[in-house]
């Protein structure tokens, strides 16, 4: 399942994307973009892939922005912007790597809108309640010790099951490099692991 | 060990995707996003279409309307606007936002650079973040790294005295051309300098030497750099530099003087940073080997709306640079069995060499077929002041051509020089070349070949850049120096 994105989502523009590669899809790739082609018209299209993929769009954007509430308002951005979605062809696209393109394009975007804040740990958000705030911190804590790409591909690969191939279409540089940077990024936190033992 | 890497891996996976998955899991926004989505039909509000409205719903008016309004709001401007609290509100917003930390900071770099000397650098953020120990050994870059300005840029104000830079300085990020509207952040050093202050270090150098006798005080520096060198550094079979575990590498020193202050004084310092990288590697390792080793604090770095710009953790940290300790060369004579005889070429004081400029070069070096990359001061000063180490034996020593050379390229507009035998430096250099050598020379000469020779168990090894005159010398260990050539026409 793969497919050229001509046109990327993002920012506050109407979504205009085109698949041009003609690939196989797999049923489940089959089902999503169908789902995608409909959620602008089907509630119940909508809450299917808000199902499928609240996760892996949510863990994207904390990845970026580092803050519960802010990734939370990014998976409700994620979504609506799917259903602003006016061309996407349900039987070339890759739906689950332009669905976390966009979540990564919102995240990138409200990290920029709101970074002023994010960067002061002080009112950086960690949620509610006590467990949130203890996940929250504990994957601050982890993730803090990579850069801002070793981060995300460490997210992506992990929380969104992503493979090396679609990570790289996803942040846009070529495999080689997501793998080195995966490795690296395990690397890193391996040493931060015994350090911590 | 494999197994145990791979345990520890999976764990952490594991325990990430677990944790991630305990967050995303009370987030419950679908009916946020279905109200946005799918927002209900029903309307408080009448939609009434006047008779002036066209078809696309677009007003259209006359032109002397267009002109009788436009008047109207200029005499409303002019006349009725500045007497409101609304606008007396918006001048006070505006005078609020230029009383800000930041607009303070960028006020102080226009007063400081009418009245006072500086210099200028204009180079890119991330250029300042990867090489910051070449722009000044002393402190980081003020600036976080943000992907979202990839284009960022950094101008670097360093107040001098007597042309000499002073640890005052200024720095502005900014976005596309150099001007307020486009400014991202602004940055001050703590220390700042009266006339006095600066007035009163006089010409003197933090060995009390007036500033005459600075060239003394260099000597005496690199003779301390030079040692720390032998000490540290070593010749292998195919005469190149290496670390002591057989790495080949490329190393240099520069200078770097400044003023400082402290609570007590006021004075001029001189620095020398010896610096290398693995030639398989792109990580630089440097050290300060003589002068004072200290800090240079950013007293502020602020955003726009005075939020720190600093960058915070070492995940923003991507310096390609990194401290350590190099064992200080002592004033001895190093030990003659060992093969650190080093001599330097100087890529910007050679016979050839471009002019300095201040701004990064990365120098493509090549020589024995190979490239370094080896990125250089920032300054004129510190690029004029650049040795780049290698070893007494080398390639050039050996190489059947009449004039070999070290190939130099200047990756950033592509210029290219070459060192010749001639740019080679150091009281120790060998030059099998030189046209007239001396008795005393010859016998050095051979000397050292025998020193390096003998701590091979094998053959030594050297390879000219042209293929066509390619040889190898062979000298057996434990037995009379001699050469023995399988290809090319030594002499």
């Amino acid at each position: 399942m793969e497919a050229d994105i001509k046109t990327l989502a993002g920012g506050d523009g109407q979504i205009i994307t085109v698949f041009t590669q003609k690939k196989d899809t797999g049923d489940t790739g089959n089902t999503v973009n169908q789902l995608i082609s409909e959620c602008a018209q089907s509630k119940g299209s909508l809450e299917k892939l808000y199902v499928m993929f609240k996760d892996s769009v949510f863990a994207v954007a904390y990845s970026i922005t580092q803050d519960y509430h802010l990734s939370e308002d990014c998976v409700a951005e994620t979504f609506v912007r799917l259903t602003q979605v006016k061309r996407f062809s349900a039987s070339k696209g890759d739906g689950k790597g332009f669905i976390l393109t966009v979540a990564r394009n919102v995240a990138l975007e409200y990290r920029r809108r709101f970074k002023r804040e994010v960067a002061n740990d002080i009112i950086q958000n960690y949620g509610d309640d006590e467990r949130t705030v203890e996940d929250s911190i504990y994957i601050n804590q982890l993730l803090k010790q990579l850069n801002d790409q070793q981060r995300q591909t460490v997210v992506l690969k992990c929380c969104a099951d992503m493979t090396f191939k679609q990570i790289a279409k996803v942040m846009k540089c070529p495999e080689s490099t997501v793998k080195s940077r995966y490795k690296k990024a395990l690397s890193i936190l391996k040493i931060k692991a015994g350090d911590d033992e | 060990m494999k197994n145990d890497d791979i345990r520890i891996e999976s764990e952490l996976e594991k325990e990430l995707k677990e944790r991630m998955n305990g967050l995303s899991a009370r987030v419950n926004c679908f009916e946020k996003i279905s109200e946005r989505a799918f927002p209900s039909n029903e309307t408080d509000f009448e939609v009434v279409v006047s008779d002036v409205e066209n078809v696309s719903g677009r007003f259209k008016s006359a032109p002397v309307l267009k002109i009788a309004a436009a008047a109207a709001a200029a005499v409303a401007i002019i006349a009725v606007i500045p007497r409101t609290a609304a606008f007396q509100n918006f001048l006070a917003d505006v005078n609020e936002k230029r009383d800000t930390d930041f607009y303070s900071i960028v006020r102080e770099i226009e007063t400081e650079t009418k009245t006072n000397t500086y210099r200028t650098y204009d180079i890119a953020l991330s250029d300042y973040a990867k090489y910051n120990i070449m722009v000044n050994p002393f402190c980081k870059c003020p600036f976080r790294i943000d992907e979202e300005t990839p284009d960022a840029r950094v101008r670097l104000f360093v107040r001098t005295y007597n042309d000499v830079q002073t640890d005052q300085m200024y720095a502005v990020e900014y976005s596309g051309e150099y001007k307020n509207k486009n400014f991202i952040a602004a940055a001050e050093t703590a220390v700042k300098f009266t006339d006095e202050e600066l007035a009163s270090v006089g010409m003197y150098d933090m060995y009390d030497n007036y500033k005459e006798d600075v060239s003394s005080s260099e000597t005496f520096f690199r003779s301390i750099v030079d040692n720390t060198v032998e000490n540290n550094f070593f010749t292998d079979r195919y005469g190149e530099m290496t670390g002591e575990n057989g790495t080949q590498l490329t190393a240099a020193a520069y200078s770097f003087y400044s003023t400082y202050k402290s609570e007590n004084e006021v004075a001029r310092y001189g620095t020398e940073i010896i610096y290398f990288k693995n030639d398989d590697d792109t990580t630089y390792y440097y050290d300060i080997s003589v002068g004072s080793d200290h800090e240079i604090t950013w007293e502020r770095s602020l955003y726009t709306d005075d939020s720190s710009a600093l960058p915070t953790d070492e995940a923003n940290d991507i310096s390609m640079f990194r401290k350590i300790d190099i064992d200080e060369g002592s004033y001895e004579v190093s030990d003659s069995t060992r093969n650190n005889k080093f001599g330097y070429y100087e890529p910007y004081n050679s016979s050839e060499s471009p002019a300095a400029d201040d701004n990064f070069n990365t120098l493509k070096i090549v020589y024995n077929a190979f490239d370094r990359p080896f990125v250089t001061p920032l300054s004129q000063e510190g690029k004029s002041s650049l040795r780049i180490y290698i070893p007494v034996v080398n390639f050039m020593s050996f190489d059947s051509q009449l004039d070999p050379t070290i190939n130099i390229t200047i990756d950033e507009n592509g210029s290219s020089f070459k060192i010749h035998n001639r740019d080679l430096r150091g009281s120790d250099m060998i030059n099998l070349h030189r046209d007239d050598p001396t008795e005393e020379q010859t016998e050095y000469q051979d000397d050292a070949l025998f020193d390096l020779a003998r701590s091979y168990s094998g053959s030594l090894d050297f390879y000219g850049d042209d293929e066509m005159h390619n040889y190898v010398i062979q000298v057996d260990p434990g037995k009379d120096f001699e050469f023995s050539v399988e290809s090319g026409d030594f002499k």
